[in-house]
């Protein structure tokens, strides 16, 4: 009898739940039996009812499994716990699934216990950082971390921004296609040198990213707002940023950064597999130049490993700290090879191609002068984009020798870190110059 | 000729009707000193800036060699009157000579230098106040007394005929103040005519022919040191009692000294 | 009727060579010196004799004969207008320092008392960024300031009492002005592409030197510092104020304004050339009084002189010691303050 009244009243709860969600929710989920609680406690957030199960055939379904996935899949699908996700086709399905790593999802999922509250991180200069959860507003007060948030997918949390590459029309034009957002998150910009501490305040962020470079440190620290300081200066060091940034914004951040350097690895590898057993006398010597003809990256600087991993050897490895300004006489003695323009700046291959001096460079009179492409974050600097930056370099270093195709990993690229999709033809020209 | 410098019913007013100079006549001759007494704001310097040519007087003629001051070109003027000023340190340290070369300006083109006629100049000037030892020192780091006596040596070098001098007796000993005045006797004994100002009415017995004594932009009195510095206009002069101590000898009754009358309390 | 008479007693100047003649003779002559010295002397190693021979290969192209085209334009398209522009600019520098510190009446100001450093510091700071190239930001450097000097001399022109103290306060807002304004220039710029650039160009230096810069600079110093030459002596005078000049017949306005125009000329075509480098106009102006003494008569050319041969030997340690340039801001202050101290203690007289 009492079995009997346990199951009639199962069973009347079940019915009810069944008629409430199928008008709601018109779409079904499979989860298991450990994701279930989860995936509920979502769906309630979101509809305010409980959702209906199913043990096949799904519109919507949670996994652990990274096999459901097809063989080529590039990126990270969304998760809504650190390592599970949803897989949907259903376009009723994409809302909810936007909703579950968005900061309302994470909240949901915090106040149901599966999420904690407040995470500690440890920054790129050591620093512990504690930060309570879900990350609403960032501030990027260093342009090179606006890219990270790009490439973790949080750029919807972005308040202000500073974007390398977007000042002149043509970047502006490309980021605001990127993030409609653009226009307004930049109109605000923190600079690393200078803050106003009111203004920060008024913007309310839970988390700051700057530089370890950023002057006002101190000054910051007096509003209790978590900071946190990139120093991404090594291939290691960037994908440590990449990671860092993904820890700050849940967990569907922390498995686009985590996919970011698996990418990042893959196409590393496949580069380095390629140029690893040159010599040091197969290996050309390459020439950075910065913004002027006469200004050299270090040793110290990630573009010094960017030129490694893509086969060549820089002429300055062996200088000190950030930009270094030479003579042309130690670059007759350093007797690059190739000449290499970073993307930002007003030099050109033509400013040295067209000046006399530059003449008694060999590089020069052989045409070996480039400059290298971007989209908008430039290719060369510790920005998730910097793969393209590797490809492209790899390529002009050795035509031929490495088979990736900048163009078709530019469009790869895009799609998956920043959701968007770039004209082919366009980067096919970026690539080629 | 004879009269150098002729200033006739001199008046001026920085601000309109309120007038600081008013009325003032004199003639300078060469060869002769004349001092300008008077109280501290009566008008001593702004009739020298006039006499000097700086200022023009809101009315009135000053005539220098009968020609009207103003007609001289800036240069023609500084080869016919030179100006002492009171003593003061200037910026950089020249030496003695440098000093005295400078004297040598209004005749030299605005790009020319010091020729060795004008050294040759200088040197003399300098040997003629006495300090031709000098010559290779900084001028900072003479005395005051010594300082006057270069930058009289300067007006020499600037060969002009007139040199107004402006409080040389301030800031000097009664040792200094003589050595100063005795080379300014002997100049004006050699031809050269001197207008001083000072606040010192006993060196003006000692050393002037003529005394204007001023009080409150008015000539109180002009004339000869004898008729012009007695116990009356000297009081009248200077707000105050004062006493005139005269020596007689072989008849005639000279004023050796201008003392101040101690006050009843 | 003549009051002194012409007595020989004292001998005359010019009669006789003392030491401190062959100082100054030596003075000028040492920029000379150091130009074919510092020519020879380069990171990439390049013998006297070859040196030599490209140097004089433009007059006789057969000397030209066996050597690398490396050679050939090292010298003569790198190290000689570097070396030319150095002895240029420092000799600027260091003239309009005395001319400025004379009319001023101040051993502590500079030609950039008026504000043209800052000016130009603006105007290369806005030409770089609208992206302006060498010649535009140099022109610009130049332009603005001229600009700046002709702002502060109009705005002194408002009051008619105490000109020259008026004057130097104007130039000190203008000069604080325009060092605002570069700072509004600094905040907006692009950190990544503009940014740097103008912090280049303020931090000065003559690494990118090449022909194209030589030749305004070259005609402006040249024709400056020959009006210079010409009114040293009157220097002497304006030294000592404008009553005391007035009395000696001249007209110590109308000067002053010249040699103000010809001193800002020459600072504004330095500083579009070379950046701002300081120091030397306020430093070398005493260390020639030190060495030759305070008679501007001697103490222009001695300027010159010194100011071309410090810079020229600043810019070459800075251009040889390191593979990377050091900057000449720091070089200044490390070669220079010994130096001074060094003639300081040979100083008797003070200044």
């Amino acid at each position: 009898m009492k079995w009997l009244l346990r199951f009639v009243f199962a069973l009347i709860l079940s019915l009810t739940v069944s008629v409430v969600s199928a008008q709601d929710a018109p779409f079904t989920i499979q989860a298991d039996d450990v994701l279930q609680p989860a995936v509920a406690a979502l769906y309630e957030a979101k509809y305010g009812a409980a959702p209906v199960f199913a043990d096949a055939d799904a519109d919507l379904l949670a996994t652990r499994d990274r096999a459901v996935l097809p063989a080529d899949f590039v990126g990270a699908p969304p998760h809504f716990l650190p390592d599970a996700f949803f897989v949907t086709e259903s376009q009723q399905a994409a809302e909810f699934v936007e909703f579950a790593v968005s900061p309302d999802g994470q909240q949901a999922l915090i106040d149901a216990g599966f999420l904690p509250a407040s995470i500690t991180v440890i920054d790129q200069v050591g620093n512990v950082v504690e930060i309570p959860q879900p990350v609403r507003r960032v501030i990027t007060a260093y342009s090179i971390a606006t890219y990270l948030v790009y490439g973790v997918g949080a750029s919807d949390r972005l308040v202000s921004a500073g974007y390398l590459g977007a000042r002149d029309p043509v970047g502006a034009a490309r980021m605001e296609a990127i993030d409609p957002r653009f226009p307004e998150v930049s109109s605000v910009v923190i600079s690393q040198t200078e803050i106003n501490v009111e203004q920060v305040a008024e913007l309310q962020p839970d988390v700051i990213f700057t530089s370890t470079r950023a002057a006002w440190l101190d000054t910051v620290a007096e509003l209790r707002i978590p900071v946190v300081l990139f120093q991404g200066e090594s291939p290691e060091r960037m994908k440590e940023s990449m990671l860092l940034a993904g820890q700050v914004f849940g967990p569907n951040a922390a498995a686009q950064a985590a996919a970011w350097v698996d990418y990042y690895d893959s196409i590393f590898s496949q580069v380095v597999d390629q140029t690893d057993d040159l010599s040091a006398e197969q290996r050309p010597r390459v020439l950075m130049v910065g913004t002027e003809p006469l200004r050299v990256i270090s040793g110290d600087m990630y573009q010094t490993d960017i030129i490694a991993a893509a086969g060549g050897q820089s002429v300055t490895a062996e200088l000190t700290g950030f930009w270094n300004d030479v003579n042309l006489e130690q670059i007759v003695l350093w007797n690059p090879d190739t000449i290499i323009i970073v993307p930002y700046g007003n030099v050109t291959p033509e400013t040295l191609i067209n000046s006399p001096e530059w003449q008694i460079i060999p590089a020069v009179q052989n045409g070996q002068v480039y400059k290298m492409p971007s989209w908008v974050a430039p290719w060369d600097a510790p920005v998730p984009d910097s793969v393209l930056g590797i490809i492209w370099l790899a390529q002009k270093l050795f035509p031929g020798r490495v088979e990736l195709d900048c163009a078709a990993e530019a469009v790869t690229f895009f799609n998956v870190f920043y959701g968007h999709a770039i004209p082919q033809d366009e980067i096919a020209a970026v690539c080629a110059s | 000729m004879s009269r150098m410098l002729e200033a006739s019913d001199i008046t001026h007013a920085y601000t309109a009707g309120v007038p600081v100079l008013r009325g003032i006549s004199l003639t300078l001759e060469p060869g002769t000193i004349l001092y300008l007494l008077g109280r501290n704001g009566c008008g001593k310097t702004t009739l020298m800036q006039c006499l000097s040519g700086a200022l023009k007087p809101t009315s009135g003629q000053i005539a220098l060699d009968g020609r009207d001051i103003h007609t001289y070109t800036s240069t023609e003027r500084a080869q016919r009157i030179g100006l002492i000023p009171q003593l003061h340190t200037p910026a950089f340290a020249y030496t003695v000579r440098e000093m005295i070369l400078m004297g040598r300006a209004p005749h030299l083109g605005l790009f020319g230098t010091p020729s060795k006629a004008d050294y040759v100049v200088a040197d003399d000037a300098l040997a003629s106040v006495g300090l031709a030892h000098y010559r290779d020192r900084p001028y900072t780091q003479l005395s005051g007394g010594e300082r006057q006596l270069v930058l009289i040596a300067r007006g020499l070098a600037q060969q002009c005929r007139v040199l107004l001098m402006d409080e040389p007796d301030s800031h000097l000993d009664l040792n200094n103040q003589q050595r100063v005045m005795e080379i300014v006797a002997r100049l004006a004994a050699e031809g050269l005519s001197f207008i001083v100002t000072s606040h010192v009415p006993n060196n003006a017995l000692t050393y002037a022919h003529r005394v204007l004594l001023m009080k409150a932009g008015r000539a109180l009195s002009y004339g000869d040191p004898a008729y012009t510095l007695t116990e009356l206009l000297l009081s009248e002069a200077y707000d105050m009692e004062t006493e005139v101590i005269y020596e007689t000898a072989g008849g005639s009754r000279t004023a050796r000294a201008i003392l101040p009358k101690r006050r009843a309390s | 009727m003549r009051v002194v008479t012409l007595r020989r007693v004292w001998t005359a100047a010019g009669t006789r060579i003392g030491g401190r003649d062959l100082v100054y003779a030596g003075l000028l002559l040492l920029p000379f010196v150091l130009m074919i010295a510092t020519l020879m002397i380069g990171l990439y190693g390049i013998s006297i004799e070859n040196v030599t021979r490209a140097l004089l290969s433009p007059v006789f192209p057969g000397l030209a004969d066996g050597l690398s085209q490396t050679e050939i334009t090292l010298v003569l398209r790198i190290r000689l207008p570097r070396v030319l522009s150095a002895v240029l600019i420092g000799a600027a520098l260091a003239s309009t320092g005395v001319a400025f510190q004379g009319i001023f009446k101040n051993p502590l100001v500079d030609s950039n008392l008026l504000g043209v450093t800052s000016g130009a510091g603006f105007g290369a700071a806005l030409a770089l960024l609208i992206g302006g190239t060498t010649i535009v930001v140099q022109g610009f450097a130049f332009g603005f300031g001229l600009l700046a000097v002709s702002l502060a001399y109009l705005g002194s022109r408002l009051y008619s009492t105490a000109p020259m103290i008026v004057l130097t306060l104007m130039g000190i807002l203008i000069g604080s002005f325009f060092g605002s304004l570069t700072s509004l220039m600094k905040y907006i710029a692009d950190p990544l592409n503009t940014l740097p650039a103008i912090t280049f160009w303020l931090l000065g230096g003559l690494t990118g030197v090449t022909w194209n810069s030589v030749p305004i600079l070259a005609l402006l110093t040249v024709l400056g510092s020959f009006f210079l030459w010409l009114v040293r002596w009157r220097l002497n005078i304006l030294s000592l104020g404008d009553a005391e000049a007035a009395t000696l017949g001249m007209n110590p306005n109308r000067l002053k304004l010249s040699i103000i125009v010809c001193a800002t000329l020459m600072t504004a075509a330095a500083v579009a050339v070379g950046g701002v480098i300081g120091w030397i106009g306020l430093v070398i102006p005493h260390a020639g009084r030190i060495i030759v003494g305070p008679d501007h008569k001697r103490l222009i050319p001695a300027s010159l002189a010194l100011g071309a041969s410090f810079l020229l030997l600043i810019d070459t340690v800075s251009r040889t010691l390191l593979p990377t340039e050091v900057p000449i801001g720091i070089l200044t202050g490390l070669i220079g303050v010994p130096l001074l101290i060094v003639l300081l203690r040979r100083n008797r007289t003070g200044w």
